[in-house]
């Protein structure tokens, strides 16, 4: 067990070095960083030169893949102001390099990444894990349900109940809840939830009022995985039960309930272990979508806003850190999966 | 000679047709219209195609994009049955246009992906070794990014350069389009490349590639003569089905604002209107959301269908 975790270890360092040379080279896809100075009037030329030194904008791409990962404390840049051959100035590079945690700030918010990340993360882990929970308990029974109930009126309804939601873009099943529950309920004179922030503009920040802000967005997020997985865990108790051990099982006269439940379910709900693993680390790169329809301030709305505003160093840390933490945590599954299922061998 | 048959006794009629060995196309046609759900897809599908062509006949382009400040936000009525949006457009002759936008959309990117997934499956897999190793650790690389994620990067970086209008087909059309096109081609193609590859490892040990090889066919030829015709059942799902999804994607880049720019409408950035006020204006969605939704379904229903008709164990 021990040598297949550092198996998996040593094969996923290239695949980090891969996605971090990716990520750089979208970032210079996506063009000057100090473009936003431009605008500034009160940017004079030489502070422009002063600062292309500093970050470091005018090295070979080589060496400014390798400064921005490992950082550039004490390269000194010599600054020619006014093109006579002469140093006019030496700027000293401060940089420690995204391998100790050092992403830039953010020109936004006037803050370092980490501390900008570090605030929009728990209302987007708040949102999506309370989706996640719903999602995993709600599709499990369903598809049990289903599956016990194979081809009946009931099994008919839910397959065409999730094939429609599955079809359905997210954005436009938000925007069904919303019409629904709060513009409709509004005019029937019912009690309407809340489509947009956290909390009330004027309210007091109480739990009662933030889980009526959260049910219609864990609603759109949770609704249509639930199409998705309720299907794939319908599948696999199929399969499950089906098979020659759950006969024996049967065969020797244990209650049915104990069979589903005991026998079945824990068979049927290994691979659900893996649909787990991989899709927790989306839960970081929040549902960009829905907090954007409900202003839900995570991560998913900061990574909006600091696109439409150009904050590079913020949309950089954020890429690299959710392709990171899919890295890890497709490790994370492999190894659990491992453990889990004695018939893998990891050899 | 099928004439020569039914002028027959149907005793050897009846011989002659289980004699006669039928070809992959045509079992995979009938099986595929023997799915009911399949039938309903294309039926609802063809439906959508006549729906934004017949009614291009109706509405010129130019009316489509003809602002009418007077008439914003109309509800629907005999004048607009699908009501006005913000700048008093007909939300209806938008649907229309913007339907062959985003149709348009889905098969161009789909061309693209598919083109690729399948080349760079086929090269890693036929090739193996390093080239194998490299294709694949990116592919691993890039699916580590939420799609979403990577293109709203890629849009925001490639869209500064593109604010203006270029005329395709005879058609004045947003430059954002081609843009929009490529980037999602370029960023669905890893799921098909690695579904070629696993067969072509398999194809390339089997016999017939070894005598194609040992008569001195090259690389070339064994490629895409004999192995690739073996591919072409999973090729074609996947291509249905991309088209579901980077409609879905266009749909929603438009929506957030990152996809194509007005002018020029398709399904997603009509919905974008709905997206700027939260008021009871549900006319500015619902048309073109069920559009984008009956698209889908009709393509996942289609994809379903090839699969089963292409599948050697599903024989009824």
């Amino acid at each position: 067990m021990g040598k297949y975790i550092i198996q998996r270890v040593l094969q996923a360092i290239p695949l980090v070095f891969i996605i971090t040379m990716l990520v750089f080279v979208l970032m210079k896809i996506a063009g000057d960083p100090l473009a936003y100075l431009a605008q500034d009037p009160r940017v004079r030329p030489l502070d422009r030169l002063v600062l292309r030194a500093k970050y470091g904008l005018d090295d070979p791409m080589v060496m400014q893949f390798i400064y921005w990962v490992f950082g550039d404390e004490g390269v000194e840049r010599p600054v020619d102001v006014d093109n006579d051959g002469e140093t006019d100035f030496t700027a000293v590079g401060v940089r420690r390099g995204i391998i100790r945690g050092d992403f830039g700030e953010s020109i936004r918010f006037r803050k370092p990444v980490t501390e900008v990340i570090g605030q929009f993360l728990p209302n987007t882990l708040l949102l999506g894990t309370t989706a996640f929970v719903v999602t995993i308990i709600l599709s499990l029974v369903i598809g049990v349900f289903a599956a016990l109930r194979q081809y009946t009126l009931a099994d008919n309804i839910i397959t065409a109940g999730t094939f429609i939601t599955y079809s359905m873009p997210v954005f436009l099943l938000a925007l069904i809840l919303v019409q629904i529950f709060a513009i409709q309920f509004r005019r029937w004179g019912l009690p309407s939830l809340p489509v947009s922030g956290m909390y009330d503009p004027r309210g007091n920040q109480s739990i009662d009022e933030l889980v009526r802000h959260m049910i219609l967005p864990v609603a759109s997020l949770a609704l249509i995985n639930i199409a998705g997985w309720s299907r794939y865990i319908r599948a696999t108790m199929l399969e499950v039960i089906n098979s020659d051990y759950i006969r024996t099982a049967r065969s020797k006269g244990i209650s049915e309930r104990r069979v589903i439940f005991l026998h079945a379910l824990k068979n049927a709900s290994l691979p659900l272990v893996t649909l787990i693993g991989l899709n927790l680390p989306f839960i970081l790169s929040g549902a960009v979508i829905t907090e954007t329809i409900f202003s839900w301030p995570g991560m998913g709305y900061m990574y909006i806003n600091a696109l439409d505003q150009f904050d590079a160093s913020l949309v950089v840390a954020f890429v690299l850190m959710i392709a990171v933490a899919v890295v890890f945590f497709q490790l994370l599954t492999d190894v659990v999966y491992a453990w889990l299922d004695p018939r893998i061998r990891y050899d | 000679m099928a004439t020569a048959t039914q002028t027959q006794t149907g005793v050897i009629n009846l011989q002659e047709e289980r004699r006669q060995p039928q070809s992959m196309t045509r079992i995979v046609v009938r099986r595929f219209f023997a799915h009911r759900m399949a039938v309903v897809g294309v039926i609802l599908l063809a439906l959508i195609v006549l729906y934004v062509t017949v009614g291009a006949f109706f509405f010129t382009e130019a009316y489509a994009n003809k602002t009418n400040v007077r008439a914003k936000f109309a509800a629907p009525s005999a004048d607009y049955p699908f009501g006005t949006d913000s700048v008093g457009r007909d939300v209806m002759a938008r649907t229309i246009y913007g339907g062959q936008i985003s149709l348009a959309i889905g098969v161009v990117a789909m061309s693209i992906s598919v083109t690729l997934g399948t080349l760079i499956g086929l090269a890693a897999g036929y090739f193996g070794g390093l080239v194998d190793a490299i294709l694949m650790r990116l592919v691993e690389a890039i699916l580590t990014i939420p799609l979403l994620i990577l293109l709203l990067l890629l849009s925001r970086a490639l869209m500064e350069i593109s604010s203006s209008t270029t005329v395709i087909l005879g058609r004045e059309i947003s430059v954002t389009v081609v843009v929009i096109v490529i980037i999602i081609g370029l960023t669905s193609w890893m799921g098909l490349s690695r579904i070629v590859r696993s067969l072509v490892l398999s194809l390339k040990e089997q016999e017939f590639v070894v005598a194609a090889r040992s008569m001195g066919a090259g690389n070339g030829r064994i490629i895409f003569g004999h192995i690739l015709p073996n591919c072409v059942a999973p090729i074609m799902v996947s291509a249905t089905l991309e088209v579901g999804v980077a409609i879905v994607i266009e749909a929603a880049l438009s929506f957030l604002g990152f996809g194509v720019m007005p002018p020029t409408a398709t399904w997603g950035n009509i919905l974008n209107g709905a997206r700027q006020s939260i008021d009871d204006l549900w006319w500015l969605w619902v048309a073109p959301g069920a559009l984008i939704m009956m698209t889908v379904l009709a393509i996942n229903f289609i994809g379903d269908g090839l699969r089963d008709a292409f599948d050697p164990r599903s024989i009824k």
